[in-house]
């Protein structure tokens, strides 16, 4: 079957064609192919959801992965571990934090589960170990809090301050 | 606000973000930044705690803001009390721990286990993680099984425990669907299916085979195991029994064997297991191994060959797993194993090499620490690795296809001439550089010895300071015998002992093309020059011996150009060998009827006064020395009468030195009178000979008279600025002199005048060296003014002269009207200014 390709159509109307094993990380995909019977050459496939440039990158990573074994169930006592990102990831997800979070909502709607929780793991790691401060500065968030709301929060957390 | 990207996410998302975080990013930070994310960080509810020794007090604390029924996972740490923490936590709060889906658990101790959970009646796991540190003791199997009931386990992991199907009889009806164990026989693995008929995935650190109790279940039960994932992580489960073991599990779509045993005795072995699970296993979905195969001493393994197998179309097409070898280095060993992302064993992290067949394609790989593996790889460092001289010739051969890898850094790793030598010849068309410093033997010396070996452009070699060890020195002799180019050969500081010199002696008895040896600076002593010598008799074409060192060895001197077969010996230097008395006439009368010596170079040689009557017999025999060189042989003015006496008659001399002879005025007037109608000799080098004034004057009525000699070099005799008048009495008359250094000799500016003024009509000049002695700016001017008229001058030497700005602008004034001196030399001369030109 390698080979058999399928044509994917992004939000700006451009179309990729993408091998069918490839596209089929996405389960959102895989479910169009085998419900709608959509496995004819000439049929394109739609995602009014993502644009070229992510598009593109989704494809760059399912290509990459492609022989990966299929993922674990989700296990409850799975590890939560974020250190297991591999370089080849590592590399891969070096990019503006505008085109990491289009990843993540392709990879959402896409249902791409490797791509993710390997981009969800990005995240987490730019959170871990900054302050509330140091995380409104990194993503952009305005502190909407009152004074008031400020010294309440303080308060509630006086007994882990001087950790 | 533009691109906030974060707080914008759909909720689901975010959620998705905090499972990777810690309760305390979460509940601290998080929730610190924004009402938004406050908000939603207090409707997530799938917080994972964990408790140890270092965050127990605020986790408790923050545990007040998270109600229980948001906690699904529960891992407790191994810490003091940890016990009656876990008590209180599940007790004290009223909401209970609805949603708890996975909790973990340290040892436990006897006394703990009689009133573990008999109390929570609202706790319903799905996975049970019991962390034993030590084997724990039969009566857990009977609390287990209730335990089992109570909680509702679905998934059971106890590392530590070994099964005992005797004491544990499992809840009927049982509802585990994975289960971890430490290790079970083989006999109670079939047991477990048939008790546990749920389960899925069974995960063993080793199934134990005991023959003698091999008790299979009666096999007229009709049962079908649900097991679909097999997983024994130090198996040493031989194949026909894995064959009977897998029979019984009908629906395995996933098998993952570790063998950390060494089962295979040979690469038959390999190919068998190969084809045990393209026939036999080829239903599953994944095959996960790691084999094991030590290889034999002597047997020289092939990586590609090992793999050759599993690169068929059912592995690399069909089922698309793809198998690594690699071999661990230093330990001849070779593994074989699947490669897949989340492939995970527990050792190996040394391990540091690797082929792999991916997509159909060798690809060089290299594991590294973390067991990421990486294609494609530039660049390998193998630094310490102890690999050997076996490990150099596995890697070499394994190189021998590489196209990508363009460094590869062997430092430290033990190889000797030999491993370098697989190097050598497996990657002679290979982009690859191999490094390898420090390593046995010299072993970087493979490449230029092959030069010997190969490279029939080769007339001149040098293989000098890197110390060569016996093993290197026969290494380079067995290549320079089957070389017939090299004429010259330098192997001086090399440290060359009495097992070194054996192997060149021998060199020297049978090479015919061997012009010049170099074995200067070697520390070599009596025996070992009895060996070069016993060996140089033997040889015929040596023409220079550069063997400095024959300290005391005079005799063997005179054997070697007494040897009758010996008859190529052109140059002979004999630094540092003063001369004995004892055999002193036979070593001059040697030399004296040499018949194809032609240079000497005598250093140090001399001892008394007796040797200098030899000395001038050696010119007045020897008809065929061109150049004679003495230097620091204490000769004095008789030694120099003598010289001179035998330089009367002779016709052939080109080159007289006499450095450090203190032969004085004396001495100069025997030399002078002798030289003065001589016609051969045109280089007469007197330096550091204590001629003073007067000498000078001999010497210089002699040049107005010889129409021969065109180097002269007077340094250091203290000739002054009156020896530096008579100099240019010389430089005016004489037209012959080309070269004249009086360097050193306490000239000032009356004498820079005086040898200014020669110059400005003399015309056969080329080189003047005036450097060290203390002309000033005002015999700078002098010679500068002396330049401008001069139009044959091209070297000039006044450095050291304290010449300073002035003296150094007038040269430069001369220097930009007549451009004919091409070097001038003037450094450390007070000059402020960079010098021009």
């Amino acid at each position: 079957m390698a080979g058999h390709k399928i044509k994917l159509q992004s939000s700006d109307g451009d179309t990729f064609d993408v091998e069918v094993e490839i596209a089929k990380q996405s389960a959102t995909i895989k479910t169009m192919l085998e419900d709608l019977g959509m496995d004819e050459e000439e049929d394109v496939i739609p995602l009014p959801n993502v644009n070229s440039a992510i598009l593109k990158k989704v494809i760059q990573w399912a290509t990459h992965h492609k022989d990966d074994p299929p993922p674990p169930e989700d296990d409850e006592n799975r590890e939560k571990n974020t250190n297991d990102i591999s370089s080849w990831d590592q590399d891969f997800l070096k990019v503006d934090q505008g085109t990491l979070f289009e990843l993540i909502l392709a990879a959402n709607y896409l249902d791409i589960k490797g791509l993710l929780d390997v981009t969800c793991k990005t995240v987490a790691n730019m959170i871990k170990g900054k302050t509330p401060e140091e995380i409104r500065r990194t993503f952009n968030i305005k502190n909407d809090f009152t004074p008031q709301e400020e010294e309440q929060i303080k308060k509630e957390n006086e007994w882990c301050e001087e950790k | 606000m533009e691109n906030t990207y974060l707080i914008n996410l759909p909720t689901e998302i975010l959620y998705r973000i905090f499972d990777y975080c810690d309760i305390e990013t979460i509940l601290l930070k998080l929730r610190r930044v924004c009402k938004k994310l406050r908000t939603i960080v207090y409707q997530y509810n799938r917080f994972h705690v964990e408790f140890n020794e270092r965050n127990i007090m605020y986790v408790r604390h923050l545990l007040h803001i998270v109600p229980n029924h948001s906690i699904v996972s529960l891992n407790m740490q191994l810490m003091k009390r940890w016990y009656e923490i876990f008590n209180d936590l599940v007790h004290k709060y009223k909401s209970q721990f609805t949603r708890l889906r996975y909790l973990r658990i340290p040892e436990v101790k006897d006394e703990h286990w009689k009133n573990l959970f008999t109390n929570e009646n609202s706790i319903e796991l799905i996975s049970l993680k019991i962390d034993f540190i030590y084997a724990p003791n039969s009566a857990v199997f009977s609390k287990l099984s209730s335990m089992l009931t109570k909680l509702n386990v679905q998934k059971l992991y106890c590392r530590m425990l070994e099964y005992k199907a005797k004491n544990m009889s499992w809840p009927i009806p049982c509802k585990l669907t994975y289960l971890k164990l430490r290790r079970c026989l083989y006999s109670e693995y079939l047991l477990l299916l048939l008790q546990l008929p749920c389960l899925k995935i069974l995960e063993l650190e080793e199934c134990i085979m005991k023959t003698e109790n091999t008790c299979t279940p009666s096999s007229n039960i009709s049962f079908i195991s649900q097991l679909t994932c097999l997983i024994i992580t130090d198996c040493s489960v031989p194949i026909e029994y894995l064959r009977s073991l897998i029979l019984e599990t009908p629906k395995l779509r996933h098998l993952k064997l570790c063998y950390r045993k060494e089962i295979f005795k040979s690469v038959v072995d390999i190919y068998d297991w190969e084809k045990f699970i393209r026939t036999e296993l080829n239903f599953l979905d994944t095959c996960d191994f790691l084999v094991y195969y030590k290889i034999p001493p002597n047997d020289k393994t092939n990586l590609q060959l090992i793999l050759a197998p599993f690169l068929e179309s059912f592995w690399v097409n069909e089922k698309r797993w793809f198998i690594g070898c690699e071999y661990v280095l230093g330990h001849s060993t070779i593994l074989l194993y699947t490669i897949s992302t989340n492939f995970n064993f527990y050792s190996y992290k040394d391990v540091c090499y690797a082929i792999s067949a991916k997509n159909n394609n060798y690809h060089l790989i290299q594991r590294l620490h973390n067991d990421i593996l990486t294609d494609g790889l530039k660049i390998i460092s193998l630094e310490s690795n102890a690999i050997g001289d076996n490990g150099a010739r596995d890697l070499a051969l394994a190189l021998r296809n590489n196209k990508t890898l363009t460094t590869l850094d062997l430092a430290r790793n033990k190889i000797g001439i030999l491993g370098a030598e697989y190097f050598f010849e497996s990657l002679q068309s290979s982009p690859v550089k191999v490094s390898l410093e420090e390593n046995r033997d010299f072993c970087h010396l493979v490449e230029p010895v092959s030069r010997i070996k190969n490279d029939q452009s080769l007339t001149k070699f040098s293989l000098n300071k890197i110390h060569l060890k016996a093993v290197t020195a026969k290494y380079i002799a067995d290549a320079l015998q089957k070389n017939t180019t090299i004429k010259e050969l330098d192997l001086s500081y090399n440290c060359i002992g009495t097992k070194e010199i054996i192997h060149f002696a021998n060199i020297l008895r049978e090479n015919t093309t061997l012009k010049t040896l170099h074995l200067g600076a070697n520390h070599s002593d009596k025996p070992e020059i009895r060996i070069l010598v016993d060996g140089l008799e033997c040889n015929t074409t040596i023409e220079t011996l550069d063997y400095k060192p024959f300290r005391k060895r005079r005799t063997y001197y005179a054997k070697v150009i007494e040897s009758q077969t010996h008859r190529e010996l052109i140059t002979l230097e004999m630094g540092w060998a003063p001369i004995a008395e004892t055999t002193i006439d036979s070593f001059f009368s040697t030399i004296a009827n040499h018949p194809t010596l032609t240079t000497l170079n005598m250093r140090q040689n001399l001892t008394s006064i007796d040797d200098l009557d030899h000395f001038g017999d050696i010119l007045r025999n020897n008809m065929r020395l061109t150049t004679l060189c003495s230097e620091k042989n204490v000769i004095g003015n008789h030694g120099a009468e003598n010289l001179a006496s035998g330089l009367r008659d002779n016709m052939t001399l080109k080159t007289l030195i006499l450095s450090s002879a203190r032969i004085g005025v004396a001495g100069a007037k025997s030399l002078a009178d002798a030289i003065q109608n001589n016609t051969t000799l045109t280089t007469f080098v007197l330096k550091h000979d204590q001629i003073g004034v007067q000498g000078t004057e001999y010497l210089a009525n002699m040049l107005k008279i010889n129409k021969t000699l065109v180097d002269i070099d007077l340094t250091n005799n203290q000739i002054s600025d009156d020896g530096a008048q008579l100099m240019a009495d010389v430089l005016v008359q004489n037209e012959t002199l080309s070269k004249l250094n009086l360097c050193t000799n306490n000239i000032g500016v009356r004498g820079a005048k005086s040898i200014a003024n020669a110059l400005q009509n003399n015309t056969t000049l080329t080189v003047l060296d005036l450097s060290r002695n203390r002309i000033l700016s005002e015999g700078a001017h002098y010679l500068d003014n002396a330049l401008e008229m001069n139009k044959t001058l091209k070297e000039m030497y006044v450095s050291f002269n304290q010449i300073e700005d002035d003296g150094v602008e007038y040269l430069r004034v001369s220097l930009e009207k007549n451009i004919t001196p091409t070097k001038l030399h003037i450094g450390s001369n007070g000059i402020t200014n960079t010098m021009y030109k």
